[in-house]
């Protein structure tokens, strides 16, 4: 009789064979952020005065939301520093890596019918789950090693070997919790892809309830394990009872996962999707009401981050003088204008950087175009009543949309926080204001996408590269002591950069003129260009 | 009248000829059987007509209107199915439907939900998880629910299992009951020789035969099979007889149709025991034209 265990070894050495680049991957690119980040600390923060104004600025509703609590403020070394700014969100990316991966090993082979393949041959029928499980324990062990190894030796100020197999036990125990969940989720799931969704959602779901309940509500604090484990004030009271509370939690997420797959065909789930709809809404019936409703998601995902990219930059507007005074690099960074706070000069790099972010989503909108093409899907549509034009309008619609939508988000996070934490500031409509002023640019970047798609398809990404170049040249121009004339290279570079400089008509009439013509000029080449397959 | 009409097109991607004077054309109320190996242009020609690349020498119209510049209105009256439907993952098989109906110019509610019924779709599904057949089905579903008099489709059956081919062949026998026209591109020969009033071979980018089946099948030769009674003699001298082969007092040959009223006669000197004709299959038609190619230099 054989086990339902056979060969779990056997196919757990296949897994990490199989995987070996992408397991080390995961492992050495964790291990690497955290220790540079680590390593960065001293040269940033050298004296205690700098930390302690650092410590005071960390204190606010944000930077609580996006890192979680701060513990030993009042003596901010750099282990504190390490536990309160970074072990948050390394948790969370952990988490997904989790996710990821236990997916990979569970579902995916099993919708790809490679589990199926295995099954049929002499292996225990649990044994596929148990290698999964025991490569992710493996992975989760060596992640949390290395990084308390790493920063053990590291040795800084603050950042003893207590606190850095706390550090270390904390990112195992995140990762082993998520593959519980996901144990779970793959069970339930009907689809690899479903699974995963479930999974992410949970362990986002999970960070948002901590964010929640740091910040208000502090019961909420109590139902996520992000919060027990922030809880556990890794390089303060390195406490223990939150790791052992989180491994039971993890033990008891696993166990579920195992039973409920003792108990499933191989290829289904044992929730069942809901049936879709049998026939269309009326708004999907146009070829924008197609594009819309396939964007949906992806709009609804980008606003959200980019407001929240806006009232993280706007949350430390409050502390910027105190914050970058004694930074040196800060001086070739921006330069002193006189008459002009560093706030305000910040300020106008903060506009372009979100600027060039809003920009993403904008022309992901048209570079779409450029992939349907190659994916076959606008055949169907161009083979109907649709012309060229149609088209390529049902992208360039949701592109304006996008844009003003994307600006609109991270300007009013970001004028709404910084409302917020400076007294006797600007009122919002400006900080508004300041961030509207770069639709023309954003709109030159997606003309360019559109000309490209419509002239030399092939060659569509080379839009991602000047948009990478334009990040450079206004981000980091000052710092490199580019050449004036460089900024003009990059429609960023013509915005006036309120509030450091006065409005003006001419540069952004002139941006608007050029996307005008660079859309004329795509819409012309779209009409006239054969179709290509693949 | 022609629905659709070809003259001279050539279509050249870079230095590869795809198409070298392709003529032909679809009159309406007739099926029309486009047949060709794989690569030999088939779908190139149907993308030409749908106007999804442009001719580079040649004209093309379907309605009497040129397929390039009039394309949308064009498309109002058309139907198209390709061999290989690509769908948006998160829509659902019955928003497919009705998105591609409406975009196409309207169509038939009450067809589609009897088409969604004889195709055994279910409809609410998300297309990611349709197979292949099913995917086919969404687009075929559409194609014939919709308002169209001309339906090109482009090997529509690949995927499909034998019942489901048999119902897409009632339907296409249905819509040329109603007057439409189809042109239908295929390399599964017996679809085509049940279905196709007139067929087009196409070979290497070129046509290399048009015409109705029985034309075609005068222009090939028959295969025979004859016993006699005495010992047929220099039966290879006699004209028009190919590939003569002998097996004890059996022989197996090949006859030009023109020639085979001559050939019986001579064979009926020696005393005919039992004599079998068949006409050549599209089969044979296809399979004579395409090795013909691959021996040409």
């Amino acid at each position: 009789m054989m086990s339902p265990f056979d060969r779990t070894w056997r196919l757990t050495k296949l897994l990490l064979r199989r995987d070996r680049i992408r397991l080390t991957g995961w492992l050495s690119v964790i291990t690497a952020a955290t220790l540079l980040t680590a390593a960065a600390f001293p040269g940033l923060y050298t004296t205690e005065t700098e930390r302690e104004q650092l410590a005071i600025s960390m204190i606010n509703p944000a930077v609580t939301a996006l890192v979680g609590p701060g513990h030993g403020l009042d003596d901010y070394t750099y282990g504190p520093m390490m536990a309160h700014q970074m072990l948050g969100l390394t948790a969370l990316i952990i988490a997904i890596m989790a996710v990821l991966l236990t997916i990979r090993y569970t579902r995916a082979d099993e919708e790809e019918g490679r589990t199926e393949m295995v099954r049929a041959l002499a292996v225990g029928r649990s044994a596929p789950l148990m290698s999964a499980l025991l490569v992710m324990t493996m992975l989760s062990g060596a992640i949390g090693l290395a990084n308390a190894v790493g920063l053990g030796l590291l040795g800084l100020e603050g950042m003893n070997w207590a606190g850095s197999l706390h550090y270390g036990a904390v990112l195992t125990l995140t990762s082993l919790f998520f593959t519980g969940v996901t144990f779970i989720t793959a069970q339930l799931a009907e689809t690899a892809r479903a699974a995963s969704g479930m999974a992410i959602i949970a362990a986002v779901g999970a960070y948002a309830v901590r964010a929640v309940g740091d910040i208000s509500v502090d019961i909420l604090t109590w139902f996520s394990p992000f919060g027990w484990l922030l809880a556990a004030e890794t390089y303060v009271n390195n406490y223990v009872w939150p790791l052992l509370l989180t491994l039971f939690a993890s033990t008891l997420a696993i166990t579920a996962g195992l039973w409920l797959a003792a108990g499933r065909d191989v290829g289904s789930g044992l929730l069942h999707s809901k049936a879709g709809r049998s026939r269309a809404r009326k708004s999907l019936l146009s070829p924008i009401g197609l594009q819309m409703r396939l964007q949906r998601t992806s709009i609804l995902v980008w606003t959200a981050s980019l407001f929240l990219l806006g009232v993280t930059y706007g949350s430390v507007l409050g502390d910027i003088d105190l914050f970058f005074s004694d930074i040196d690099f800060m001086e070739d960074f921006l330069p002193a204008v006189e008459g002009l706070s560093l706030t305000d000069q910040f300020l106008s790099v903060l506009f372009v950087i979100m600027a060039i972010m809003a920009s993403v989503p904008t022309v992901m909108q048209l570079t779409k175009l450029r992939s349907e093409e190659k994916k076959q899907r606008i055949e169907p549509i161009v083979s109907l009543a649709v012309s060229r034009g149609k088209l390529l309008t049902s992208y360039m619609v949701p592109a304006l949309l996008t844009s003003v939508i994307m600006l609109s988000a991270t300007s009013a996070g970001l004028g709404a926080a910084a409302v917020a934490v400076i007294e006797e500031g600007r009122p919002f409509m400006e900080y508004y204001g300041a961030g509207m002023a770069y639709l023309p640019a954003v709109l030159v970047m997606t003309a360019t996408a559109a000309l490209l798609i419509g002239w030399v398809p092939a060659f569509t990404s080379i839009v991602w590269g000047y948009l990478a170049a334009s990040f450079v040249i206004v981000y980091m121009g000052n710092l490199f002591q580019f050449p004036d004339w460089m900024d003009r290279l990059t429609p960023f570079g013509y915005v006036p950069a309120v509030p450091v400089e006065s409005a003006a008509i001419l540069p952004t009439a002139g941006l608007v003129a050029a996307a005008l013509v660079l859309t004329a000029g795509a819409y012309i080449g779209f009409g006239r260009r054969d179709l290509q397959q693949g | 009248m022609a629905m659709v009409e070809l003259k001279g097109i050539s279509k050249t991607f870079g230095r590869v000829q795809a198409l070298q004077d392709v003529t032909f054309s679809v009159n309406k109320g007739e099926v029309f059987g486009f047949i060709g190996p794989n690569g030999s242009g088939k779908s190139t020609t149907i993308r030409v007509l749908l106007g999804m690349i442009k001719a580079s020498t040649g004209t093309a119209e379907i309605f009497g209107q040129d397929v390039w510049k009039q394309a949308p209105v064009i498309h109002r009256h058309t139907a198209y199915v390709p061999g290989d439907v690509h769908l948006w993952p998160n829509l659902t098989g019955g928003e497919v439907i009705d998105l591609l109906i409406e975009l196409g110019g309207g169509g038939d509610r009450n067809k589609r939900d009897q088409l969604i019924d004889r195709f055994q779709l279910d409809p609410t599904k998300k297309c990611r998880t349709y197979s292949k057949g099913n995917r086919q089905k969404v687009a075929l579903i559409g194609a014939f629910a919709s308002f169209a008099d001309l339906y090109l489709f482009d090997e529509p059956t690949s995927g499909l299992d034998p019942l489901m081919e048999r119902i897409f062949q009632e339907c296409v026998r249905e819509i040329r009951a109603e007057g439409k026209s189809v042109l239908l591109s295929s390399h599964i020969l017996s679809e085509v020789e049940k279905l196709c009033d007139r067929v087009g071979i196409i070979r290497d980018g070129t046509m290399i035969e048009t015409g109705s089946l029985s034309d075609l099948r005068h222009l090939t030769r028959m295969t025979m099979e004859v016993e006699t009674k005495r010992d047929v003699v220099s039966l290879e001298k006699q004209a028009g007889v190919y590939d003569v082969k002998r097996e004890s007092s059996k022989l197996t040959f090949q006859v030009d149709t023109e020639h085979s009223g001559a050939v019986i006669a001579y064979l009926t000197e020696f005393g005919i025991k039992h004599l079998e004709s068949r006409p050549p299959t599209l089969e044979d038609l296809f399979l004579r034209y395409y090795e013909e190619g691959r021996q040409a230099p």
